[in-house]
């Protein structure tokens, strides 16, 4: 056991710092506030990514470089989760929506180059709405 | 014999460097920013290893774990919320190490989600009850050395070298929006966070008293810390390097597990990705064990129970239970469906907020004469641990608006 005085000592310093913690969360989160336009904006990003990884893990499928397990749940995974983003958006039938909603209806080993150009396509999306 | 013991320890801090947390920021940062936040890496490496070191040295000198100076230096209130932060903090990582390896086996095997979550969490609980300590953390640690793969990828890959160096230089990138900056910089508090996880002290320093260190243990700890984490870390930038080169040109950044061993199929083909996917489950298992004992090990060392992997599961009931329960609570978090990168996500902001307080008391009884003697801090020690306190401690404060500002990274 560590005897009392080191307790007493260095107690206050702590809480000074618990309390400068505070305060700087305080006005930083103040100063946060997330803009309108860009709602859907971390959705779209992530949905982008998500087709662009299903394009490259059938690229990689058809070079016959990884085990048809892994191909088989990676598509899985990637289904399931831009079913999720296209939910969270806020109108699925914008531009970003009707460009998920095109993948979602692909077959799970489409072709590379569809699924590339699905995710240029959210990309194009993507960077008008960061440059709004 | 010592040899043996050093060489066994250094492989032990590489192989179980990296996480699930690491493995996704490190790609994700590579894709999105190049080479640019390598230097965040090699920044927050320095830290832990000072941090590694000091909690490492404490628990040989001093003979006190993390948790139990927490308590007498912070007092009850502060060690209190201390504690129960850095319990939901460990949760949550634990939780997302469970999800991890589940999502890993899953690729390797082919079984439902649910199915591999549960059976992953009865082999570490399996392992913890049946390993004694040493064996726990070399286990893992040695198995997750199946991760080099990443390296020898990087190096197949035949990326920008001299680009990849200037990464290592403090920068921030030119010609990024605002909103682009703000995402760069939660990016950099997500990678202090990461590598600089509570857990790893905690764990670390009762690993210390469980093998009962001793002054003679002294230069083990610090070529362990240095050299241990210096070369996992090289993993870890290795995993940023690919991304850069691999994923950024693809507009890939990763949003799953089984992504990032993309990064090796691409250059090495199928033996490759198995290599890879051995890796991460190993090193992800380990981490998963580790959060559940560090939680295990803070409460104990805060409520005085008995504790420790040394003795027999029932002679140390309280902490027995106490990591059963661990595991079973992450794995209902699990069975909830919650992605494990939204976990990794909450458990990097935790964690980032709870680092204050867990190195302030370890970095004052590390300088306190009265308990270390002629092993206080030197100069070179304490400049390094009032610097990285001084990170930390920004880094806490930008932390949650950072990521209520950039969605956790994707706006």
């Amino acid at each position: 056991m560590l005897p009392k005085p080191a307790r007493d000592r260095a107690s206050g310093e702590p809480a000074r710092l618990a309390k400068s913690l505070l305060l700087g969360l305080v006005l930083l989160l103040a100063a946060a506030r997330q803009p309108d336009a860009s709602q859907d904006l971390p959705v779209i990003r992530s949905a982008r990514s998500l087709v662009a990884e299903w394009a490259l893990v059938n690229r990689v499928t058809a070079e016959r470089r990884v085990t048809d397990t892994y191909a088989t749940v990676m598509r899985r995974q990637l289904r399931r989760k831009l079913t999720k983003q296209w939910r969270a958006l806020s109108d699925p039938a914008s531009p970003a929506g009707q460009a998920i909603a095109t993948c979602l209806h692909l077959p799970d080993d489409a072709a590379s180059a569809v699924l590339q150009a699905q995710s240029q396509r959210l990309l194009a999306i993507e960077a008008r709405l960061e440059a709004a | 014999m010592k040899l043996l013991e050093l060489t066994l320890g250094i492989m032990t801090a590489v192989g179980g460097f990296v996480d699930l947390s690491e493995l996704v920021f490190a790609a994700q940062a590579g894709s999105r920013f190049g080479y640019a936040l390598i230097w965040v890496f090699a920044f927050s490496t320095i830290g832990i290893m000072v941090f590694g070191e000091m909690s490492g040295r404490v628990a040989a000198i001093a003979k006190q774990p993390v948790f139990n100076l927490m308590r007498h230096r912070l007092g009850l209130t502060l060690g209190l919320i201390t504690l129960v932060a850095s319990l939901i903090s460990n949760l949550i990582t634990c939780a997302a190490e469970i999800g991890g390896a589940a999502l890993i086996l899953q690729l390797l095997t082919g079984a439902p989600y649910i199915v591999v979550a549960i059976a992953s969490t009865i082999v570490l609980a399996g392992s913890i009850w049946i390993l004694p300590f040493k064996w726990i953390e070399r286990t893992y640690g040695l198995l997750g050395l199946f991760m080099i793969v990443f390296a020898v990828a990087l190096v197949a890959g035949d990326p920008p070298w001299p680009r990849l160096a200037h990464g290592l230089v403090p920068q921030v990138p030119a010609g990024l929006s605002g909103k682009e900056l703000l995402a760069y910089g939660y990016f950099a508090v997500a990678i202090v966070s990461a590598v600089m996880f509570p857990y790893e002290t905690y764990f670390y320093s009762s690993g210390g008293i469980e093998e009962k260190w001793g002054p003679k243990d002294l230069a083990i700890n610090r070529l362990t810390t240095i050299v241990g984490f210096a070369l996992g870390s090289l993993l870890a930038i290795a995993i940023l390097a690919n991304g850069a080169n691999l994923f950024g040109p693809l507009h890939v950044d990763p949003q799953m597990p089984g992504t990032v061993a993309l990064q090796v199929a691409l250059p090495l083909g199928r033996t490759g990705l198995l290599l890879a996917l051995l890796g991460m489950l190993f090193a992800i298992s380990g981490a998963g064990v580790e959060t559940c004992l560090s939680n295990a090990y803070s409460l104990a060392q805060f409520f005085g129970w008995e504790w420790g992997r040394y003795k027999k599961p029932w002679q140390a009931p309280r902490f027995t239970l106490a990591w059963l329960a661990v595991f079973a609570l992450a794995l209902a978090i699990v069975m909830t469906g919650i992605e494990p990168i939204e976990l990794v996500n909450y458990a990097v902001l935790f964690s980032i907020l709870v680092l204050p307080f867990t190195y302030l008391p370890l970095l004052l009884l590390a300088g306190d004469r009265t308990y270390m003697g002629d092993h206080a801090n030197g100069r070179l020690s304490r400049v390094f641990g009032w610097t990285y306190y001084v990170v930390i401690v920004v880094a806490a404060v930008a932390a949650l608006p950072l990521f209520l500002l950039t969605s956790g990274g994707q706006a």
